[in-house]
């Protein structure tokens, strides 16, 4: 007789459902396993047969035959455990299942018979949904994690003898398909408050506009005068997620294993600061069957590199396809997997080896020792950064004359401002800095003294079409910091200044 | 077959040769400089240098083990042939003996004259008078090019290589007028004043060279390629200098040593402009102990890249506020240190183009006649870029400075209107510093 229990597994971001067949015959005893596994899976084996004799069954002298179907995409993690030892079970006559079909299973075992957690539960409850499942039976630890999918019955188990309980009392089934609410956090608690951030005007604006039209930027200025200071206090002056953002990221979170008990969803942006020395697969992603990279973990939300030149060319180089596509695409021998990385790229460096250029009274670089160092960083990447802003060393009549400054919620209330004008006219999910070139024109209106200028501007500085459509871009959300339906003159030149400047 | 391949080659080399040899005719001017050299002394010349050439080379034996031999022996030659004869350390013959084995001289030699470099051992004719009264002068000089004529004055124009617009100007300057009165330039070839003065020169018509920190075949810094080409290429335009050997990287600690070179090559220093601490101040003191005056440039008191100049003239140096003055003085110096011609005014030193001298314009003309301020007409702008333009300097100033000086005034107008300025070329920027240009 053969018992078939539906499991789910990740590939890539998306998680899909995968059906074990279990077969109880005559023969030399032993577990046979089939359908693509890797080595992970194959062990899983034994870890059921021990589970299942601990939890107090014997396994009969048969052959089982365990098939893992569909047999064409590679299997792997420990989310195979538990319905293999259902499959086990049921052959066995332990237990009954009716509604198989409306069933999922999911969860590893240990030795003892306890039900460890497991990576990639949103995905594949998710795509369980989709398929019409009704009952999902997973790990008490993803419990929560799975309760955000919301539509759904979700039961937590934390040994294989409650499984075997609940199967067997149908009525246990019966449980409130709830939706727990989101977790209910403030989204900008512990975040560095930019009324903490004495001085740099130029800086604050251009993080404001950065966060307004989620634009890519660059700090370049002398140590110890804030670049990092003002990149950490970002996230706070970003406007919330909405929910779908928090499941795309989070998806992205539970197939990389980061989500647990405590944080079972990722309600606020992610702000990633990798330290230089990270290698391109931990970047970007990587690994037999790839792992989300910090790109992906930084989606909807910043990645923060802070000393960009001092980061392998090679590494940098990487980021060039995501930041244009807001994916990235890595293939390996398993196949190819699509991971969503839509972040925004914040950055900070000194402008030469001492950090002072060109502060005469302080930089002794020579200029071929500048040129090198801001060398480091490609052209094509700095293209692709629309602000760019010095942070200077604050004066101390600066020090005194801004004492007062602004807090991250007031920032925050004209960037939600002008990011409900982008909603209106972009569509719902359109970042200024992510209109597509065919929508610039509708999109980005000038003035006509503002055409003139853009023009001038464009003739005198030497720009490429896509410098010219970034300047277009940003000086979008300036005017709709400036609550303005057209571009007008200070707008385009305000953008101007913040061009590129190495 | 093979008799007429090989035919071909020595044919081949033939016409190498002869080419060579007229090449060395035609170019070597300084060897040739009372024109009374025959053909016979050439050849006693070139092997005399190809045996300077191979004591240069030895690795361990320096300028003065070289003159105590030459005093003892009189000839490169026979300094060669006495086969470590001579006292000195063993670990100085081993030297000789090691480098003798894998040396062919006259080889070698040949392969240097066909790479255009001459090299110009310290008891030749040839060598510069001038730098024989220095203090250490360099054993053999390495040239490409040609040496700077004796019959001309020459003056040194140094500075930092990390200048502001207005060291720039008068590097500019300073190379022209400098060209215009048929002054020879010479310089270290540097990024910045060096190289600016030396292109200038060139522009105009007059002789520049360029003493380098490392061999004469390799062009150090990249960015002055042209200039060193055009330099390296004719006998007009001036010459590529150098005590390394060809082939020596340019490394740090050569950079003070050639330095000595570029005062001792010159009748006069000027500096340009320079930091409180600089490499120039290397080469002002080589030029005071050698004898040479120094002048300076004046520069502004609150500018961190005038203290030097600066400096020097609170300490003494000549001012050089007076491009005619200036001239004059570069003039008597000269016949000063000629002492047998006495000067019988400026007419033997025609600009090496022209026949006539062009007109020379004075310190303060210059700085009219470049429109160095007259550009900056505030007429055009209104109110906020006006008053920005008033603060701008040629030196950089940062944003937050001007938002500081322009109180009420909001970062996104400042900004825009920094952006218009650039526009219109008024000013530069880098990162948020911003400054005028001139």
């Amino acid at each position: 007789m053969v018992s078939t229990i539906l499991t789910g597994a990740v590939y890539g971001i998306g998680g899909y459902l995968i059906t074990v067949e279990v077969d109880m015959a005559e023969g030399l005893p032993c577990i046979d396993m089939v359908g693509f596994l890797g080595s992970e899976v194959k062990e899983s084996a034994e870890r059921v047969r021990v589970a299942i004799k601990n939890g107090g069954y014997v396994i009969p002298p048969k052959r089982f035959t365990i098939n893992l179907s569909p047999a064409g995409i590679r299997k792997g993690g420990s989310a195979f455990d538990l319905p293999i030892a259902i499959g086990i079970l049921e052959s066995m006559g332990v237990v009954k299942m009716d509604k198989r079909e409306e069933m999922l299973i999911a969860g590893e075992l240990g030795l003892d018979g306890a039900v460890r957690s497991i990576r990639g539960v949103l995905p594949i409850l998710l795509a369980a949904k989709e398929q019409g499942i009704k009952v999902c039976i997973i790990p008490e630890a993803n419990r929560k994690e799975g309760e955000c999918v919301g539509g759904i019955r979700i039961i937590g188990i934390k040994t294989l003898k409650d499984a075997v309980g609940i199967l067997m009392n149908p009525v246990k089934l019966q449980v409130k398909p709830g939706k727990t609410p989101f977790q209910d956090i403030s989204p900008w608690k512990g975040i560095t408050d930019f009324e903490n951030i004495i001085g740099q005007p130029v800086a604050r604006r251009a993080a404001e506009i950065a966060a307004a039209g989620f634009h890519n930027l660059l700090f370049t200025g002398p140590p110890g005068t804030g670049k990092s200071m003002i990149a950490s206090a970002m996230p706070g002056i970003l406007p919330p997620m909405n929910e779908e953002e928090m499941l795309d990221t989070s998806k992205v979170y539970s197939v990389a294993g980061m989500l647990n008990e405590e944080q079972y969803f990722i309600a606020r942006r992610p702000f990633l600061n990798p330290h230089h020395t990270i290698t391109p697969q931990a970047l970007v992603g990587g690994g037999g069957i790839p792992r989300p990279g910090v790109i992906s973990l930084a989606n909807h939300g910043i990645l923060f590199l802070d000393e960009l030149p001092e980061f392998k060319r090679q590494t940098l180089d990487m980021l060039r396809q995501p930041l244009e596509n807001g994916k990235i695409t890595i293939a390996r021998k398993s196949g190819n997997y699509t991971y969503p990385c839509d972040f925004m790229l914040v950055a900070a460096m000194n402008p030469c080896p001492c950090g002072y250029y060109p502060d005469a009274m302080r930089c002794n670089c020579t200029d071929l020792e500048v040129k090198r160092y801001s060398g480091r960083v490609s052209g094509p990447l700095l293209d692709r950064i629309d602000l760019s802003v010095g942070v200077l060393r604050n004066s101390y009549e600066q020090i005194k004359s801004f004492r007062k400054e602004e807090s991250s919620g007031e920032i925050r209330g004209r960037v939600m401002e002008a990011r409900k004008r982008q909603r209106e006219r972009n569509g719902p999910e359109l970042f200024n800095s992510r209109i597509p070139v065919t929508h610039l024109k509708k999109f980005c209106i000038l003035k006509a003294e503002a055409e003139s200028v853009a023009e001038r501007y464009y003739s005198s500085m030497d720009m490429s079409i896509r410098g010219y459509h970034r300047l277009l871009r940003v000086a979008r959300t300036i005017a709709d910091l400036d609550g303005a339906f057209m571009i007008g003159k200070k707008h385009i030149l305000e953008a101007a200044s913040y061009r590129s400047a190495l | 077959m093979k008799q007429e391949k090989a035919g071909e080659y020595i044919n081949n080399e033939r016409k190498v040769n002869t080419k060579r040899r007229k090449y060395i005719r035609n170019h070597m001017h300084t060897a040739e400089k009372d024109g009374k050299m025959t053909k016979a002394d050439e050849k006693a010349w070139h092997k005399e240098c190809s045996y300077g050439y191979f004591w240069e080379s030895v690795p361990g034996i320096g300028i003065k083990t070289i003159n105590q031999l030459y005093e003892q022996y009189g000839s490169y030659e026979k300094m060669y042939r006495a086969d470590g004869e001579w006292g000195l350390t063993e670990r100085k013959k081993d030297a000789f003996f090691l480098q003798k084995a894998k040396w062919n001289v006259k080889e070698e030699y040949n392969r240097l004259l066909y790479n255009k470099i001459w090299c110009i051992p310290m008891h030749l004719c040839g060598y510069p008078d001038k730098l024989k009264e220095i203090h250490r002068p360099p054993s053999a000089l390495f040239v490409k090019g040609r040496l700077p004529e004796g019959e001309r004055p020459a003056v040194a124009v140094v500075g930092a290589r990390n200048c502001s617009p207005y060291g720039k100007l008068m590097a500019k300057e300073l190379g022209k007028i400098l060209a215009q009165n048929g002054i020879q330039v010479i310089s270290g070839l540097a990024i910045g004043i060096d190289g600016i003065s030396q292109r200038a020169a060139m522009e105009h018509g007059g002789a520049s060279f360029g003493i380098m920190g490392c061999g004469v075949d390799i062009c150090y810094p990249a960015d002055n390629r042209l200039i060193y080409e055009q330099l390296s290429a004719g006998r007009n335009r001036g010459g590529i200098i150098s005590e390394f050997m060809p082939g020596t990287k340019p490394l740090s600690g050569h950079f003070p040593l050639r330095n000595r070179i570029i005062s001792g090559m010159a009748d006069m220093l000027v500096v340009v402009e320079a930091k409180e601490r600089s490499g120039t101040f290397i080469t002002v003191s080589d030029a005071l102990e050698q004898g040479r005056d120094v002048y300076a440039v004046p520069g502004r008191f609150n500018d961190p890249l005038s203290y030097g100049c600066n400096r020097l003239i609170d300490q003494g140096a000549f001012v050089l506020y007076d491009a005619n003055r200036f001239i004059e003085d570069v003039f008597e110096r000269y016949t000063y240190r000629k002492k047998r011609k006495p000067c019988t005014g400026t007419e033997k030193y025609l600009p090496i183009t022209g026949t006539e001298k062009e007109p020379v314009f004075t310190v303060n003309e210059m700085l009219t006649n470049c429109e160095y301020k007259k550009e900056c007409g505030k007429d055009v702008f209104g109110g906020l870029e006006a008053e920005i333009l008033e603060i701008l300097d040629i030196q950089y100033v940062s944003v937050g400075d001007i938002l500081c000086a322009l109180e009420g005034c909001s970062t996104s107008e400042i900004l825009a209107a920094l952006s218009t300025l650039e526009c219109c070329g008024k000013v530069e920027s880098k990162g948020s510093f911003y400054r005028k240009i001139t």
